[in-house]
């Protein structure tokens, strides 16, 4: 485990979406991958279809589950990753490389994320409701479903940048190095951020304490 | 809830909270693809450069309203006091140039009109019935005295290939004879030597 990896409290988290090739940490890649990388850009930006798709292969699982988990809405999320991947191919040629281009391609999913959910906000009038049919979907484990809804509710009324930060390290397993970059933000106020969104869930869950603990 | 809770929750919620099921990859690669690989097709002018277009025929318009204006207003009692203005008042009826005037306005009006994609439905029939008009004053002014100017010349020539084309316009067009059309306009440069031409005219340099 890097020292980067995200962590519970200090418990190593066991997110299984995290196995997959296409969610590797960027900074754990080696030096050639990173090189490869940057071949494949600048064929993209020259036009080359296969580059791009190895591109959109390596990150699109990624950037999709990010906005899926952050709007919960498949055709929303699907929507949100073409924009970001339109934009993303539209701007290679722009890209100099000053970031590597993983941190620049989650700049770009991060702030059309939220713009969009911005524009979208009567969605989440219905994302409680997909919420529980996500749960569902994938078995809901062993814990008290009314604890998990309860526990989606209470991170969607986050403030938006508590928000972001809780789901990218807590649920998405993103590194505060990887967040600070995304947002803009040191990588301090990442791990400030997460800790106070920690604090709102804990009052807000409060009343669930018992239950999820007598289960 | 401590802090032992919220970490299971949270690792709960990192396994089954919203974790999309069979993420529809493939085809929103298609759609990247498509929009954002897509042949790059020429680009439409837009409103932008339409604007442009009009606004370029409408100087040229101005410029030679001005013109003829200007020259049509020379009082008749000055004439014998000046007699540059006869030949002002003679080159104002000299109809080939009134004509080139009037062609040069119309034909930078039409070439702003033509359908900006090439993928237009239909073009108007006007649209080639103004061509065809067009096409016949240019021919007429390639053989008259004005059409023996080296730089006019050239210009009607350009211009009677373009109106042709124009004038052959049926609704139902192929889809690529716009695109010839703006091709030949394009590489002829013919919008900004019909703007040149009519200022030349103004300041009578023909």
């Amino acid at each position: 485990m890097s020292p980067g990896s995200p962590t519970l409290s200090g418990i190593p988290v066991s997110n299984p979406a995290r196995k997959m090739p296409s969610v590797e940490i960027a900074a754990a890649r080696p030096a050639d991958d990173r090189e490869e990388t940057r071949s494949l850009v600048a064929l993209a930006a020259a036009g080359d279809l296969a580059a791009a798709r190895t591109l959109y292969d390596r990150h699109a699982g990624r950037v999709y589950r990010l906005a899926y988990r952050m709007c919960g809405d498949r055709d929303l999320a699907s929507d949100l990753t073409q924009d970001v991947f339109v934009r993303v191919f539209g701007q290679l040629g722009q890209f100099r490389g000053e970031a590597a281009f993983t941190t620049w391609l989650h700049r770009v999913a991060v702030t059309t994320c939220l713009n969009t959910l911005r524009k979208v906000k009567r969605f989440r009038g219905r994302e409680v409701d997909l919420e529980h049919a996500s749960d569902r979907g994938t078995g809901g484990g062993d814990r008290d479903p009314v604890l998990q809804s309860a526990l989606g509710a209470a991170i969607d009324a986050l403030p938006e940048g508590l928000r972001i930060a809780l789901v990218m390290h807590t649920i998405e397993g993103y590194t505060h190095a990887e967040i600070g970059a995304a947002l803009g933000i040191a990588e301090g106020t990442s791990k400030s951020r997460v800790s106070e969104a920690r604090a709102l869930l804990r009052n807000a869950l409060a009343p669930h304490g018992k239950e999820y603990h007598d289960e | 809830m401590n802090d032992h809770e919220l970490d299971d929750a949270l690792r709960e919620a990192a396994q089954h909270w919203r974790v999309p099921i069979d993420p529809p990859l493939d085809a929103i690669w298609d759609a990247v693809a498509t929009e954002a690989f897509r042949p790059r097709a020429r680009r439409s002018p837009g409103w932008p450069a339409v604007g442009i277009a009009a606004a370029a025929a409408l100087a040229i318009g101005v410029a030679g309203g001005r013109y003829w204006a200007g020259r049509a207003t020379v009082p008749i009692a000055t004439t014998a006091a000046a007699p540059h203005a006869v030949a002002a008042t003679a080159a104002v009826n000299d109809p080939s140039q009134q004509a080139m005037g009037e062609l040069l306005g119309r034909t930078a009006v039409l070439l702003a009109a033509l359908p900006a994609e090439s993928s237009a439905p239909a073009v108007d029939p006007q649209l080639s019935r103004e061509g065809a008009r067009l096409l016949t004053t240019t021919r007429l002014l390639l053989d008259a005295p004005i059409g023996a100017d080296p730089r006019l010349r050239n210009l009607l020539q350009d211009l009677e290939l373009v109106l042709a084309q124009v004038a052959r316009l049926e609704p139902e067009h192929r889809r690529d004879e716009i695109q010839f059309i703006r091709t030949a306009v394009d590489e002829h440069d013919i919008v900004p030597r019909l703007r040149t031409a009519a200022a030349d005219l103004t300041h009578d340099d023909f």
